[in-house]
């Protein structure tokens, strides 16, 4: 696969990706014995979408998600909730779509939101909530809409990653970054592997999907899909497992927004 | 529910001394009943009150459109007649209607979080014949996931023909919140309000998970969500026994 000379493949370290093995591969000769570490290059835009706060797009192999933010606005009052207690902090709502031409394989996605959209919207919500300073914005609301443009596995924690670059692009204060990763087993199987968007989950298998904040190193969310009944132990060795994977996602994210900055203003990096 | 900030600190405060506002021990559940077979038009039905959280389930299995007319006197022989002709499998379509609570979008919120979670206990579990779990949430005071699971399980065990249920009982949750330093299981209203993270598990009854996630809007530690994970199985597998017990003794 060439490497796309116009694009900001923002990691750090030069490694040529095509010589490692990916999900689905069988393993080389030469990385026998030592752990396989699977990866592939995030490609981060932000400013896609104009008339927004702040938008971001990452592609993560064939899968495209695109993040954009609004507000902060005007909030949703309800009658049932106490106006000053709930006006502390603003209101993060976030909306979460697959586009209609999105899944490779359940054909066209339709205009409501199903249930497996709406999980993946509070699950958003509860991944970036800790990370957020709703604090230093009471009496608003927040709105992130999600949309996926092309679902070619791992797409959940793709749009973990997409959806904190947006909300960093509005300027919007936050404590750490949040970074997420997917690791799949199929039935029957004993190890697992990084899932990567090129297709290969096609289904039927279990995922265990993690968003941490390396900085702060606690867990934002996590969220098991189970094909077969796992054990415990199994769970959390699964979790451990996508805790490197999202500090390299973080530090790829954290390199390309510093990239971003104005030559002058980059002087303060911390190491 | 509405807390004011000197009531949640109470609550936290005290939970960290293991005291609850209701004087349970931290991993104590509250007194439950399970009442089975209630509708007469449902294949099988079951209502579970834990505390003031009342949760009534009605399991229906579709008739096989191909089966005829002198196959339809019971469920039972509509399942077997299902399974000679067509071994089509179809997953469990699980509902939550949470309208007796009222129709807000808090309301709503929360049967949709109920009805995800509670599908996805079920994914792996597949009938010959389209079975429909319809949930109803009569009376809410925290722990709604719990209480769902068991009234669910329960009544599709009633429901579903030995041989496709290969004499394991069906999974249950237990959800485990994080209050300070203290776990809690079981949670009322008022305690969900002040905890910041939780995390449910759907476990099986040999001790294995077929659902785990975190929610709320608080982060965790490796080690802490590892050691809650721990407690919602070790809580699951308390529950799987009261449940075949009284399951049992219903029989």
């Amino acid at each position: 696969m060439p490497l796309d000379r116009y694009r900001n493949t923002a990691l750090v370290d030069g490694i040529d990706v095509r010589a490692l093995p990916l999900a689905g591969d069988s393993p080389a000769p030469a990385s026998q014995g030592k752990q396989q570490q699977q990866q592939q290059q995030h490609w981060f835009q932000r400013r896609l979408v104009q008339d927004t706060v702040g938008s971001g797009y990452v592609e993560f192999g064939d899968t495209k998600v695109l993040c954009s933010v609004h507000g902060p606005m005007e909030p949703k009052r309800s009658v049932l909730t106490d106006a000053g207690a709930e006006q502390s902090r603003a209101q993060l709502q976030v909306y979460y779509k697959l586009a209609p031409f999105a899944s490779h394989q359940a054909g066209r996605v339709s205009y409501l939101p199903d249930e497996t959209e709406r999980r993946a919207a509070s699950f958003l919500q509860d991944t970036l909530a800790p990370s957020l300073r709703l604090d230093r914005l009471p009496k608003s609301r927040i709105e992130l809409h999600c949309l996926v443009l092309e679902d070619a596995g791992c797409c959940l924690a793709t749009a973990v990653n997409c959806a904190c670059l947006a909300l960093v692009d509005a300027g919007l204060e936050m404590y750490d970054l949040v970074t997420a990763a997917t690791v799949c087993r199929p039935v029957g199987a004993t190890d697992w592997q990084l899932e990567v968007g090129d297709g290969s989950n096609s289904g039927g298998s279990s995922s265990v999907t993690l968003a941490y904040m390396r900085s702060l190193r606690q867990v934002a969310g996590m969220l098991v899909e189970a094909a077969e009944p796992l054990q415990p132990r199994e769970v959390s060795a699964a979790c451990r497992i996508c805790e490197d994977p999202c500090k390299m996602t973080h530090s790829s994210l954290r390199q390309f927004l510093l990239d971003c900055l104005p030559a002058d203003d980059r002087t303060a990096k911390i190491a | 529910q509405l807390l004011s900030e000197p009531e949640r600190q109470y609550i936290f405060d005290s939970v960290q001394d293991a005291v609850r506002i209701d004087g349970r021990q931290c991993l104590a559940y509250r007194q439950a009943a399970l009442r089975l077979d209630l509708l007469c038009y449902a294949t099988a039905s079951a209502q579970v009150s834990l505390g003031e959280t009342d949760v009534l389930v009605s399991v229906r299995e579709e008739d096989n459109p191909g089966a005829t007319a002198q196959q339809q006197g019971s469920t039972g022989s509509v399942v077997a007649a299902a399974q000679q002709q067509q071994p089509v499998s179809h997953p469990v379509s699980v509902w939550v209607d949470c309208s007796c609570l009222g129709s807000g979008p808090e309301q709503q919120q929360l049967a949709d979080e109920a009805q995800a979670h509670l599908s996805s206990l079920y994914r792996c579990l597949r009938t010959p014949t389209p079975v429909f779990v319809d949930i109803l949430l009569l009376g809410y005071d925290g722990d709604l996931l719990d209480a769902a699971s068991i009234a669910a399980s329960a009544a599709l065990m009633r429901a579903l023909p030995a041989s496709l249920l290969s004499a394991q009982a069906l999974p249950l949750f237990a959800t485990v919140h994080r209050i300070g330093s203290q776990q809690i299981v079981d949670a009322n209203q008022l305690e969900e309000s002040c905890s910041m993270a939780r995390v449910t598990v759907g476990v099986d009854s040999n001790g294995r998970l077929v659902a785990c996630q975190t929610c709320g809007e608080g982060s965790l530690q490796f080690e802490s969500m590892t050691e809650m994970i721990e407690t919602g199985v070790r809580k699951a597998m308390m529950l799987h026994d009261s449940v075949a017990k009284l399951v049992a003794r219903v029989l």
